[in-house]
């Protein structure tokens, strides 16, 4: 009888040390050379004397913070406000649409910042559908543009993250027993109470949990705030980008990147605590959701209903509506302007006309970032497997390096742009660059959707297989391939999504002969020109189509609760 | 003092409680039996003021509650999964209705510690509620009820979800704890066993409304309707025909006895053991001897329980052989 296959299968469920090592290497050398040391840079150049003894500089990563805390708590106000009362409707209520309209809050949470930006642009901006509307509204309310773009950020801010408080809250008020209302009352507690010392002091975990979040999303939010409200609008991750490339001073850069960061982790540590609260108590689920009875519950669920549906709808509806419909001249002309249904913004994307934005023709930038995803996606699978692997069985040694992989999670796109052009100057004029950085920022949810289902086959499959006469490869063929098919393709997917839709980190290190489609969007919508905006608003609606496909195609993929971090 | 009013209640569009009147005296306790879903859970939630009867009324001291907010109602509620505030150590639970009340601090301490010695949970004040067991945390929820000194206490199968020996316990400290504070209670279960334990009066909730109230003994004497036999597991109930004025007929024979009923229906009959195992039963009418055929046989303690063919369950001091026929006395009475 032939022992290798108990061999083989006994040095594979319990690898050596030094083959865990040799699996580590390939992600932790990337990670060092690509992360740890642009994080180095950033650190050495933030504390030496020339930065922190310049006061501008300090002046100018104070203002910005202060800025920047200012809008995250505006726009988590925001998303609180509209977020309670969606949980409490998905929550308490069933309604006919309801898995949809869910569905549907979820989806700008996973579309690309350039695609939002450019959705609220297309239907409140004042070159939007709206246009009008807009004018009116600001004559009527005596608002300055500027202030107007501020909301606008607020209400996309808001549009992003309702859905994580629609989650994490809602889902603790599904968790609510009706009896501790029930009790609460008849020992002696009016309504008041009953909130402030029974279904509040409950939520608590998950209320501060879901504000943590959107506070933390809103805190580094970049693409949304440059788009709509340009760079007057000097948050922490705005004033990076201009420090880096537009009125160049590292020095400043780097320490606001560090602050940024600072804040981040901070901001995960308490998120992390509190989440695990939430956690512990996950008593059994109250199926508390009916159809409304009384009126007032009947007018809640219909207002409800009907705010949540245009609210999610409207902007992901006039982008493409807004690509197809001429409003303007194309380009300033004082010529009649032929308004209405028109196709020439998507035909100019394939034309390299002189004297457009690019050397070469917009569609070049699709197929750019295809290129850049596809890349993104191998090299992203290459350096996930192995960790994955390793940490399906975690040892002493995966515990600890595993906090160092979800790191660049903390970090934001501008700050790994940042370290990039620190650490690799000229060198980044190569395209690779951008690809290396797509794959820092997917790495993380690549090895989280991996790790768990290869966390899920039995050894005990593997043995039996191996008894059964199977070779190594073939155990592998039979037993670990149809389960890990699924978990590649969607960790697939997530590093092709991730890639087409960064923006952060692409504008930093982008060199104009490589535009990617984010970076073509945003250079359209900052020109001036019917044509240029229509040219944004049409790729928007690609890059809206290929996303919205490919969230679909996760979320059928989606092995239990794998990909969740 | 409590008394409902041929209240009126549906559950989604359909009658649940068509007329339900009956009253609770002070220091009573009364035992509301019903099958599963019969609404005995509705009519606690409505005395309560956490549900409101669709007609009728519910009084309290001859008084309407109908305007009276739950909070103001001053009534005790526990219920089967306890429902405690697991953000609260055992302390603050117990002292929840107190504080609700504004009672000073130094009172509530002072309650709280006699309710907890009440309850057989001394020391346990800072315990958080969640690692408690089932049945600490029954009694908890037991003391948190009662601390405000409620008007009236209402359990809501408090002890469904216990083990067999912590409920003979627990039922025994509840019977204690109503018969010395004088609370007037309604308990509602489904256990015929609890019911007998705890009950002075013994109300049947059937399709609606209640078809029997009276004392226990009373009831196990002369149960009256076969859903109140079968819910108590009262001896054994066999279908029958009317076939004349005085005689019915079974698969076990024809019986002597006079039911309510027309020539030609179709009845049910209580065959109970007579003289039963343990003395009970009176000799006089329906008094009858039938032929079992032994299907099974099982030792219960002291005696053997016999499973007859036709589904007639008996109890003997010795045991029969299986398919033996045996001649057992026993009493019938017409059920309605």
């Amino acid at each position: 009888m032939n022992l290798s296959p108990a061999l083989s299968t006994k040095t594979r469920s319990y690898l050596s040390a030094n083959s865990r090592i040799l699996f580590w290497i390939p992600t932790l050398l990337f990670l060092f050379s690509f992360f740890f040391f642009p994080l180095f840079k950033i650190l050495a150049l933030t504390f030496n004397f020339e930065t922190l003894a310049d006061f501008d500089n300090l002046l100018v990563a104070r203002d910005s913070l202060l800025f920047t805390f200012y809008q995250a708590a505006l726009s988590t106000l925001l998303t609180f406000a509209l977020g309670l009362p969606a949980a409490i409707l998905f929550a308490k209520f069933n309604f006919p649409g309801k898995s949809l309209l869910r569905a549907l809050t979820a989806v700008p949470f996973m579309l690309p910042t350039v695609v939002v930006a450019a959705a609220f642009n297309s239907l409140l901006g004042e070159r939007g559908l709206f246009a009008t509307t807009f004018d009116l509204l600001l004559s009527t309310f005596d608002l300055q543009p500027s202030t107007f773009n501020f909301i606008l950020i607020l209400i996309a801010h808001t549009f992003y993250n309702t859905s994580i408080v629609i989650r994490i809250v809602g889902n603790a008020i599904s968790r609510l027993d009706p009896k501790l209302e029930s009790s609460a009352r008849v020992l002696g507690a009016d309504t008041f109470h009953v909130w402030k010392d029974v279904i509040l002091p409950i939520l608590r975990p998950s209320l501060l949990a879901a504000a943590l979040l959107v506070f933390m999303f809103d805190f580094t939010s970049f693409g949304v705030i440059l788009l709509l409200g340009g760079s007057q609008f000097a948050t922490l991750e705005v004033e990076i980008y201009i420090r880096a490339l537009q009125l160049p001073n590292l020095n400043l850069a780097a320490l606001l990147s560090v602050i940024q960061l600072i804040f981040t982790l901070v901001f995960s540590i308490l998120y992390s605590r509190t989440i695990n609260q939430v956690s512990t108590q996950t008593a059994p689920r109250f199926s508390a959701s009916r159809p409304p009875k009384t009126l007032r519950e009947r007018l809640f669920v219909f207002t409800g209903y009907w705010i949540l549906l245009t609210f999610f709808l409207l902007p992901l509806l006039s982008l493409p509506i807004r690509s197809f419909t001429r409003l303007e001249a194309d380009r300033g002309q004082r010529t009649e302007v032929q308004y209405g249904f028109t196709t020439d913004y998507y035909e100019e994307l394939f034309i390299n006309r002189r004297g457009s934005l690019f050397y070469v023709p917009p569609v070049q930038a699709a197929l750019n970032s295809l290129g850049f995803a596809g890349i993104t996606v191998i090299l992203s699978l290459a350096l996930g497997y192995p960790a994955a692997y390793a940490l399906a069985k975690p040892t002493r040694l995966e515990k600890f390096l595993d906090p160092f992989l979800m790191l660049p999670l903390g970090a934001s796109a501008v700050m790994m742009g940042l370290g990039f052009i620190l650490s690799f100057g000229r060198l980044i004029a190569s395209p690779f660059f951008i690809p290396i950085a797509h794959t820092l920022i997917a790495l993380p949810f690549v090895i989280r959707t991996l790790q768990p289902a290869l966390a899920s086959i039995p050894e005990r499959l593997r043995q039996a297989a191996s008894t059964l006469g199977a070779s190594p490869l073939r155990v592998w063929q039979a037993v670990d391939f149809p389960i890990l098919s699924r978990a590649t393709l969607s960790a697939a997917t997530f590093a092709f999504t991730v890639s087409l839709g960064e923006f952060g980190a692409t504008l930093l290190i982008t060199r104009p002969e490589y535009p990617t489609i984010p970076i073509a969007i945003s250079r359209f919508l900052s020109q001036p020109g019917g044509l240029n905006y229509g040219q944004a608003m049409a790729m928007a609606t690609v890059l809206m189509l290929l996303t919205t496909l490919s969230i679909l195609l996760i979320e059928k993929l989606r092995f239990n609760n794998a990909g969740e971090l | 003092m409590l008394e409902l009013r041929n209240v009126v209640k549906s559950y989604e569009g359909k009658p649940l409680l068509t007329d339900i009147s009956f009253t609770v005296a002070q220091g009573e306790t009364i035992c509301l039996l019903g099958a599963s879903g019969s609404g005995k859970s509705t009519i606690l939630r409505m005395i309560a003021g956490l549900d409101f009867p669709e007609r009728g009324a519910i009084l309290l001291n001859s008084l309407d509650l109908a305007g009276t907010p739950p909070h103001l109602r001053d009534f005790g509620l526990v219920f089967q999964d306890y429902g405690l505030f697991p953000h609260l150590n055992v302390f603050d639970n117990i002292a929840f209705g107190l504080k609700m009340r504004n009672v000073p601090v130094d009172e509530i301490k002072q309650r709280v510690s006699v309710l907890l010695e009440q309850v057989n949970l001394s020391g346990f004040d800072s315990r958080k509620v969640t690692d408690l067991s089932g049945g600490e945390q029954q009694r908890v929820a037991l003391a948190r009820a009662l601390a405000p000194s409620p008007r009236l206490l209402m359990f809501d199968e408090p002890l469904g979800a216990l083990d067999r020996s912590l409920k003979e316990d627990l039922l025994n400290e509840i019977r204690g704890i109503l018969h010395k504070t004088k609370i007037p209670a309604i308990y509602v279960t489904h256990d015929q066993e609890e019911a007998f334990t705890i009950a002075d009066r013994i109300l049947v909730l059937h399709e609606g409304t209640i078809i029997r109230d009276a004392a226990p003994q009373e009831i196990w004497k002369e149960p009256q309707y076969a859903a109140v036999a079968k819910l108590l597991g009262i001896g054994n109930i066999i279908d029958a025909e009317i076939i004349s004025d005085k005689k019915v007929r079974t698969e076990f024979g024809t019986f002597d006895i006079n039911c309510a009923n027309n020539i030609g229906e179709k009845v049910q009959l209580l065959i109970q053991e007579f003289p039963s195992p343990s003395g009970r039963g009176v000799r006089g009418e329906g008094e009858a001897q039938i032929q079992l055929t032994v299907e099974d046989v099982l030792f219960k303690q002291d005696q053997f329980q016999v499973k007859a063919r036709g589904g007639i369950v008996i109890h003997m001091k010795e045991a029969p052989k299986v398919d033996d026929v045996i001649t057992v006395q026993v009493q019938v009475k017409c059920l309605s």
